[in-house]
């Protein structure tokens, strides 16, 4: 059966992309990206997504660029972001909820609690979504 | 009559004329100033260099033809002064005061030195334990993560592939093993640091060639010696360990049919600047600067599955080159082959 919620997960090790996809796919339709410039592209297809999931450190465009480049896009800068990261200090994580992110998770991370943040973003946005249409 | 080979004297004609110069010169170790001068008097010139915290440590004898009075030696030791002369200057009493205060300045420089030294040492090992414990954290996230799925499958076992239990264990294993690798290396740099203080007398040359003997280079890989290196006073240990790991990434990391590795040297005046060349596989730009980052493999080399080999040996290397005062970098063609360059103090 296909998933109301599309995420993206853009993660370059492929053992923590296949340990999410496993903990996202029975929730959500899961799409896996290896750096910030496939998932860009990924996006700039025009494929739905509905939430991004990224890791900061990576290789051919990071988290941090990738964050930048949604925020600047007409199209994509209410895109929800969570990041990922092994950078648990507080100027990171604050850095990136600076830049537009959405939430932060630690690495290692439960993966219950990755889950649950994204269904909680999803959700907040559906509300908003629902205010902007019916201002009063 | 002061003078001798490591003094320099710098002349002021007033006090006003002195300010200047001590501002625009850093080096001063110790002022003579005249009590009585027009304009500005030497007391008015101490209260100011005091008061500047730029120049406050300078020592300052005062040398004067006013009476011995002791309301003049008072004053004269409340503005700062370190000491006292009296006009006409008695030859033997002046160079000996002169002396004392010469030595106390040089032991105060290395002081200075010490300090700054210590402080760059410091610096680097904070950043080097954030790193390691960041890094360190890195295969937790694939073996946490495995065994989340192990849970998962233990609670809803149908479905499970035997083959993909099998995965996340043995993902598990490699990751562990992976971690005690890297607390292996970092025990042996710890240790290494605190045995290898004695300074020998080495023979690069003889060090080079027996490494390049001893790393068992395959048949297809040639190192090409371009001696004789110089022989310098150092700790041996170090630079053993800088050489063999540039030499033993060099055969490695090569893929030619036919290896080479040039190994050389350029002598500076207060170092001597080391080469390793290879025409092996080469470091993509976007990876050149952040090879030497603690445990960071190169990711264009990087399948995405964990390495045997661990980056700690690069940003070890680093550390070690860089707590004697040199630098290590690197220049390299994709493809074609790299260049590391380390320089080691004499």
């Amino acid at each position: 059966m296909k998933k109301l919620y599309n995420v993206l997960v853009i993660e370059d090790d492929s053992f923590i992309r296949k340990v999410l996809r496993q903990t996202l796919k029975d929730d959500f339709e899961v799409i896996t990206k290896e750096n910030g410039m496939e998932g860009m592209s990924w996006l700039e297809e025009g494929n739905p997504v509905d939430i991004i999931l990224s890791d900061i450190q990576m290789p051919h465009m990071d988290g941090k660029n990738l964050i930048a480049m949604l925020r600047a896009s007409p199209v994509f800068k209410k895109m929800p972001i969570i990041m990922l990261s092994t950078f648990a200090d507080s100027d990171t994580r604050i850095a990136c909820l600076n830049m537009g992110a959405d939430d932060y998770i630690i690495k290692p991370f439960n993966p219950m609690e990755v889950k649950m943040k994204i269904s909680t973003v999803l959700r907040r946005t559906e509300a908003s979504k629902v205010v902007q249409a019916n201002p009063d | 009559m002061l003078a001798t080979d490591n003094r320099t004297f710098l002349k002021a004609s007033s006090g006003s004329d002195a300010l200047r110069k001590v501002l625009k010169n850093d080096s001063i170790g110790l002022i003579m100033l005249d009590v009585q001068m027009p304009e500005m008097d030497g007391f008015e010139v101490a209260q100011l260099l005091k008061s500047n915290p730029r120049t406050q440590d300078i020592a300052i004898i005062f040398v004067t033809a006013i009476s011995k009075d002791e309301q003049y030696v008072m004053k004269g030791f409340s503005e700062g002064a370190v000491d006292y002369l009296q006009k006409p200057l008695d030859i033997n009493v002046t160079k000996a005061k002169v002396n004392v205060f010469e030595r106390l300045y040089r032991y105060q420089q290395d002081l200075k030195q010490s300090m700054q030294q210590i402080e760059r040492i410091n610096k680097q090992l904070e950043k080097f334990v954030y790193v390691v414990a960041h890094d360190l954290k890195s295969p937790l996230t694939g073996i946490i993560g495995a065994m989340s799925l192990l849970e998962m499958a233990a609670e809803k076992p149908e479905g499970m592939q035997q083959e993909e239990l099998l995965e996340y264990i043995s993902h598990s294993k490699e990751a562990s093993y992976y971690m005690s690798d890297m607390i292996n290396s970092l025990l042996e740099y710890s240790r290494k640091s605190i045995d290898q203080q004695t300074i020998e007398q080495v023979d690069t040359q003889e060090l080079a060639e027996q490494i390049a003997r001893l790393l068992f280079p395959p048949k297809h890989i040639k190192i090409q010696i371009h001696g004789p290196l110089p022989v310098m006073r150092t700790r041996k240990l170090k630079l053993q360990q800088v050489l063999q790991n540039l030499i033993s990434n060099a055969i490695k990391y090569n893929d030619k049919p036919e290896g080479i590795i040039d190994i050389g040297y350029q002598d500076f005046p207060g170092h001597i600047e080391f080469y390793i060349r290879d025409n092996g596989s080469g470091i993509a730009i976007e990876d050149q600067g952040i090879i030497f980052n603690l445990f960071q493999k190169s990711a264009h080399t990087a399948t995405a599955t964990i390495e045997s080999s661990t980056g700690v040996g690069l940003s070890i290397l680093k550390v070690l080159v860089e707590e004697q005062g040199g630098r290590v970098w690197v220049t390299s063609s994709p493809r074609q082959g790299s260049t590391f360059y380390f320089e080691w103090t004499k």
